[in-house]
């Protein structure tokens, strides 16, 4: 494998010198490098120093992606740590990064780390934890409830 | 909301509401361990300037509705009614069908079985769904679907399932509407555009006083084949072909082609149960 290193360098003039083969695991870089657009230095103008480095550590984690089980199950129990690091709030920086850097792993995990805290809440608490307005007239959230009234009525589940 | 509250809590115990004060643009340069410090769960203090607390919110809403998309298709389909109560704008998301598609293509996709019971022989059929929760393998009503007419045809098409008595031609969806609703006894509606519209024609003439009840149609080579009985006359079965053309602006237009008595019984009230086409 190529030791050529790549210096990143952040929208806020943060740079990072990373090994070819990691900087490849971003794909908007490895696209350049196949078009030969880079000779060294790579400015990336949407994301800020903080949250490329949290994607830089993700990708050196998994730049060498073994086929076996234990493997992957060690990577998962990784990735799952090193979502726990981090606030929501980051969690929506990092996924607008893994988006625009063109990390599909990435763009994954975070994905579901936010959908796993979705998921869990009430209408109330995703609306406080996420700062979303309730902008439903009572009509219509009377409307929504009847829509998904399987999920809401208790009445409907049969005893064990 | 029993499924919701079955479910077990976040496994990342990761509460974002935590601390929001020291969530700053310029915090994230700390290394891991002084954030890990610093956030701790559940029993984070209050914060003391609730302002602050507002301003520092992640808002969900701000990022590109792709991103929204994709983070919602990682929801399984049966915790979506939650998120889908919260504003109009996650709403949208849940119910439209590019989730569908991106489901799709992250193989998030899975299947659902629906069943229609009939609980005594004198009331409609009502929809359930099979589901799993932590009582085990169950139905559970869907009081939302309007209960179905006896007998009445069933099609799914991609993650949408049309009911009535329909068929599918080409790529629209035909039934019979013998309430006229659209001005003609059949409708017809594209899956596409998410619009119904009525199959235009003189070939209404012979179709109003058939029984909704003993009427089916099927898709016969491109032609419609509607098999029924008239009104008080329950002895017979007649099949009437209607062709179908497209004319301009994409409208629907069904000519009358024949009538014909194709089964009688004067002992009993025969009903066609069902009619499927098969290419042999």
């Amino acid at each position: 494998m190529s030791s050529n290193k790549i210096v990143l360098t952040s929208s806020d003039g943060e740079s990072f010198e990373v090994e070819e083969v990691v900087a490849r695991k971003l794909q908007i870089v490895g696209h350049m490098i196949e078009d030969d657009c880079v000779i060294n230095e790579i400015p990336l103008q949407n994301v800020t120093g903080d949250i490329l480095s949290m994607v830089i550590e993700y990708c050196k984690t998994h730049v060498d992606e073994e086929e076996s089980e234990e493997a992957q199950t060690k990577l998962k129990t990784w990735d799952k740590e090193f979502m726990k690091k981090f606030d929501l709030k980051t969690h929506l920086k990092i996924i607008l990064a893994a988006n625009y850097l063109n990390v599909k792993g990435l763009l994954d995990l975070v994905s579901q780390t936010i959908a796993d805290n979705i998921k869990d809440y009430t209408p109330e608490k995703i609306r406080e934890v996420f700062g979303v307005e309730n902008d439903y007239t009572e009509e219509e959230e009377a409307e929504v409830r009847k829509e998904n009234a399987w999920a809401f009525d208790e009445a409907d589940t049969p005893k064990p | 909301m029993v499924l919701l509250s079955e479910i077990p809590g976040d496994p990342n115990g990761d509460d974002p509401n935590n601390n929001p004060q020291e969530e700053e643009e310029d915090n994230q340069n700390k290394n891991p361990q002084e954030e890990e410090e610093v956030e701790n769960p559940q029993e984070e203090e209050e914060v003391e300037n609730p302002q602050e607390e507002v301003e520092n919110l992640p808002i969900l809403l701000e990022l590109p509705t792709d991103l929204i998309q994709r983070i919602i298709a990682h929801i399984p389909r049966c915790y979506s009614p939650s998120p889908t109560l919260v504003c109009r704008a996650l709403r949208q998301v849940i119910t439209s069908d590019e989730l569908y598609v991106t489901r799709s293509l992250l193989g998030f996709t899975k299947p659902i079985l629906y069943a229609l019971i009939r609980c005594t022989p004198y009331t409609h059929p009502i929809w359930f769904f099979l589901c799993w929760s932590n009582i085990g393998l169950h139905l559970r009503r869907i009081r939302s679907l309007l209960p179905m007419f006896p007998g009445a045809a069933v099609v799914t098409i991609e993650y949408k399932m049309y009911t009535s008595s329909s068929c599918v031609v080409g790529d629209l969806l035909y039934a019979l509407d013998l309430t006229c609703t659209l001005g003609y006894p059949i409708v017809v509606y594209n899956p596409n555009e998410l619009v119904w519209g009525p199959v235009l024609g003189g070939y209404s003439s012979y179709l109003p006083i058939l029984s909704n009840y003993r009427s089916k149609m099927a898709n016969f080579g491109g032609k419609l084949m509607i098999f029924c009985s008239y009104r008080g006359w329950f002895h017979d079965i007649w099949c009437i072909v209607i062709a179908l053309e497209t004319r301009q602006e994409n409208q629907i237009w069904g000519v009358f082609e024949s009538i014909s008595l194709v089964f009688r019984d004067v002992m009993t009230m025969p009903s066609i149960e069902l009619c499927r086409t098969v290419m042999v």
